[in-house]
């Protein structure tokens, strides 16, 4: 008897509102022709009524070109994203599903952006955008990197300031045999609402590393979905956050194993303070064809507040029996034993602090290659402390 | 299901409701049933939000099952008795054949037998009597003990928890009372055992369990059903109040026919240095929804929950357990095993609650899945929220195969691939089979066996 795998899933409830963008809105930003089709199914789209980022209502500022230059890196092909559409460079992706952490906000990206860029890299390629939410309150940037075979890329976007909404939907391929670094850094405190869409497709023997760091902003909203669709892909994602006061952070990561051999690693380690709310959703998926499959995921929270709160929600779905696939979440507070022994080693409570925190950002720190963003996340992180 | 059972048709009934679900029928089955004027109001109440609530967002699929054609209320013809002599002989030889009356004498201090939608049999041992142990069928507690049912009769799971605990207040039927007073530890387990004879029936039986301060009390739920091409419906309730200090362990085996939708509610409140341990093995059914729920509201209280699920062909069963913790220095442990073959779907869905107030917590979940096979599926999904930073929490979750060295090795000391297969997989549901009551573990062991093809005793 073959059974018929059916799923009921939960909708997400979704609202409207007046002061939305409409479809005229993009004319001025240009291109048009290219933005009307997201613009016209964006409107037909409600925004998603998130509960854990307690998002049921919705200010947007008002739409108009990004000021200042946000675009660095020494990559054959790289151009904001206006300028690569105008020169007909954006081929690829046009029929891939991108749902990103909601339709309402991916479709915003894409028919909407007034920041982004376009880069092809082929051997070697670096790209730096920085995005300063002081001077651009409100910051929708759609991007698109192309990391052709047997190439190597670095990929940096760092978010700063203060905003009231930024919007991000990120799209990158990821060819046979090459290797993308991507350090995805958001530092925007008091910055309304962040929600951020990344989508990699990642072929043959590609490796694919991204580090995603989130020291702030109100509300948060960070997908990263790997498509691992070539046998022998590889990936891995260290996340690790610190929220305080009362921000919310939804961090949602999905490894779908759509090749056989392909290897997965999320680890998300984080900290959490004052009456913050975090969340950590890891997906694992393996599908009935996928033999071989290598997938797990790990998360560890601190914990330093008693109004805090930490959510995880690992999940697997696997369809092959040839795996391993396994999760584990811890959450806890701060060593108390830890704490004693470094105390009696003369450090006061908050140094002590401090080390145990830098620890557990300190990997990540290590791996940023420039020196100012390192620079950046050290001062983003202790000024938390 | 043994084949010689006797069929729906041998089976003499004396009330046999139309399908579907309506305000007449609730008032018939009351009145049948001789009940308060309250009981019938939550029955009315529950029918109400049944009929407005939507079906549930996530699990199993239940489009194909037709609500309104479900028998709701069948009863046979048959009194309720204290002795097996007295029961219709079509009946009787039912639950001889699942070895109930042989269990009674040796091992079990009182059982209670459901038929379709009545109790038919209910006996306890008199010097448990004799204690204050109450052991009824759940209408006669309603009748005889009003002021203790009214007091915690659905307040456990309130009928607009979700659809089918209002279905199942609207409608329910059978089912046990117990109530273990003051310090009186129950030394054999207590059982009941339903059996779902008729096509197309739906089950309601409700169980509400009081275990007072100090008590112990060990409970055994069996189920079975002979398969029918039409669905079967089992939407049970059990409740259960583990008052200060006192020890509650409720084991289950389900092995509803697999054309039965078993979407059932178990939930246990558990009082100040109280322990609940849920042991569950779900075998049986097309479609399950079950997840036993500890609430852990006294200081101090723990809850252990079990499982061990067997998806075979054409099941999907989603299965899990919640535990909310509400008060400080409470723990919790979560094992869940499953096992998918032959394009079986088991999937684990667990949450795990600790309140703002729930400081010192201690909580451990760990699943593991093996699936034997590519057509099969296996999913876990836990869901941990915890809203303090004085909380222990871990969790661990695994899904594989079976190593081909472990068989190999087995192999090298003479046993053959598919006895290898079935040692293996009973290894692996061990620590959790050998919780169970004896002749429950022998048939998990016995379906291992089958299912490989091994000749393993």
């Amino acid at each position: 008897m073959v059974m018929e795998m059916v799923m009921v899933r939960q909708a997400t409830p979704a609202f409207y509102t007046p002061s939305d963008y409409k479809v005229d809105d993009a004319k001025k930003l240009g291109n048009f022709e290219w933005r009307k089709p997201f613009a016209e199914e964006y409107i037909e789209t409600g925004f998603p009524k998130w509960k854990r980022l307690n998002l049921s209502q919705i200010l947007l500022g008002k739409l108009k070109p990004y000021t200042g230059k946000f675009l660095s890196g020494n990559a054959q092909v790289l151009k904001t994203l206006d300028r690569a559409i105008e020169e007909n460079l954006v081929k690829e992706f046009s029929n891939v599903e991108f749902r990103g952490a909601h339709p309402k906000f991916t479709l915003m990206s894409q028919a909407f952006f007034n920041a982004g860029f376009f880069s092809e890299i082929k051997g070697h390629g670096n790209v730096y955008a920085h995005y300063d939410l002081n001077a651009n309150s409100t910051t929708i940037e759609n991007s698109v990197v192309i990391i052709r075979s047997g190439s190597k890329a670095i990929v940096i976007r760092e978010i700063t300031g203060k905003g009231k909404l930024r919007v991000s939907a990120t799209k990158f391929l990821v060819e046979k045999g090459s290797k993308l670094k991507f350090f995805n850094i958001l530092i925007a405190p008091n910055t309304s609402l962040s929600v951020d869409s990344n989508l990699y497709i990642v072929k043959e023997g590609a490796d694919v590393e991204v580090y995603d760091i989130i020291l702030g902003s109100e509300k948060v909203a960070s997908n990263h979905e790997f498509r691992l669709v070539e046998p022998e892909a590889k990936v891995k994602l260290t996340s690790a956050y610190f929220e305080l006061a009362q921000e919310r952070a939804d961090l949602e990561y999905k490894l779908i194993h759509n090749a056989p051999k392909t290897f997965g690693r999320l680890k998300g380690n984080g900290v959490v303070g004052d009456e913050a709310y975090m969340v950590f959703r890891g997906n694992i998926d393996i599908p009935h064809e996928s033999y071989g499959v290598d997938s797990e995921e790990e998360g560890y929270t601190l914990n330093l507040s008693p109004k805090a709160r930490v959510d995880a929600i690992p999940s697997l779905n696997v369809r092959n029996n040839t795996v391993n696939a396994r999760h584990a979440a811890s959450i806890g507070k701060l060593d108390e034993q830890k704490l004693y022994y470094m105390m009696s080693r003369g450090l006061d409570k908050q140094m002590v602090m401090r080390l145990i925190i830098e620890g557990m950002f300190r990997p990540i720190i290590d791996a940023i290659p420039m020196k100012l963003v390192k620079r950046d996340v050290e001062n983003g992180l202790f000024s938390r402390i | 299901m043994s084949k010689n059972m006797k069929t729906f048709e041998e089976v003499n009934y004396i009330v046999k409701s139309a399908p579907g679900f309506n305000k007449k029928l609730i008032e018939e089955i009351s009145l049948s049933k001789r009940e308060p004027d309250w009981m019938k109001e939550l029955r009315l109440k529950s029918l109400e939000f049944f009929l407005k609530r939507p079906n549930p967002n996530f699990g199993v699929d239940i489009s194909k099952l037709d609500i309104n054609e479900i028998i709701p209320y069948l009863k046979p013809n048959a009194k309720k008795s204290a002795s097996w002599d007295e029961v219709p002989e079509e009946i009787k030889d039912t639950f001889e054949k699942l070895g109930i009356p042989e269990a009674e004498k040796k091992v079990l201090a009182g059982v209670g037998a459901q038929y379709d939608s009545e109790v038919v049999y209910q006996n306890i041992k008199r010097q448990l009597s004799k204690l204050g142990v109450i052991f009824l069928d759940m209408e006669t507690a309603v009748r005889e003990y009003p002021e203790i049912v009214k007091k915690y009769f659905m307040h456990a799971v309130p009928p607009n928890d979700h659809k089918f605990a209002a279905l199942h207040g609207a409608v329910w039927s059978g089912g046990s009372f117990v109530y273990v007073p003051e310090n009186v530890e129950v030394p054999m387990p207590l059982q009941a055992y339903f059996m779902m004879a008729s096509p197309g029936m739906g089950q309601f039986e409700h169980t509400l369990i009081i275990v007072d301060r100090g008590a112990k009390l060990h409970f055994i739920e069996g189920c079975s059903a002979p398969k029918y091409s039409v669905s079967n419906l089992h939407s049970g309730m059990v409740e259960i109040y583990v008052e200060e200090g006192a020890t509650m362990r409720y084991s289950t085996i389900q092995n509803w026919s697999k054309n039965t939708y078993n979407l059932n509610t178990k939930r246990a409140i558990v009082g100040k240095d109280a322990t609940m341990v849920w042991v569950s093995g779900s075998i049986g059914s097309a479609k399950t929804m079950l997840y036993p729920a500890s609430i852990l509201k006294g200081k101090g209280a723990r809850a252990e929950h079990m499982n061990i699920t067997y998806a075979g062909s054409g099941q999907h069963l989603d299965t899990g357990s919640k535990v909310i913790h509400l008060a400080p220095y409470t723990s919790s442990k979560v094992d869940a095993r499953s096992i998918s073959s032959d394009g079986g779907w088991a999937f684990y869905r667990g949450l795990l609650k600790v309140s703002k107030l729930a400081h010192h917590v201690k909580s451990s979940i760990e699943c593991s899945a093996l699936m034997m096979d590519n057509r099969s599926a296996s999913d876990t999904v836990p869901i941990i929220e915890v809203m303090n930073n004085e909380a222990d929490i871990g969790h661990e979750a695994r899904i594989g195969r079976i190593k081909e060295e472990q068989i190999y090795y087995l192999m090298s000391r003479g046993l053959s691939e598919d006895d290898a297969k079935a040692l293996i997989v009973r290894g692996f549901m061990a620590p959790i089979v050998k919780q169970l009551p004896l002749e429950y573990a022998i048939e998990f062991n016995r379906l291992v066996s089958m299912n490989f093809k091994s000749n393993l005793g």
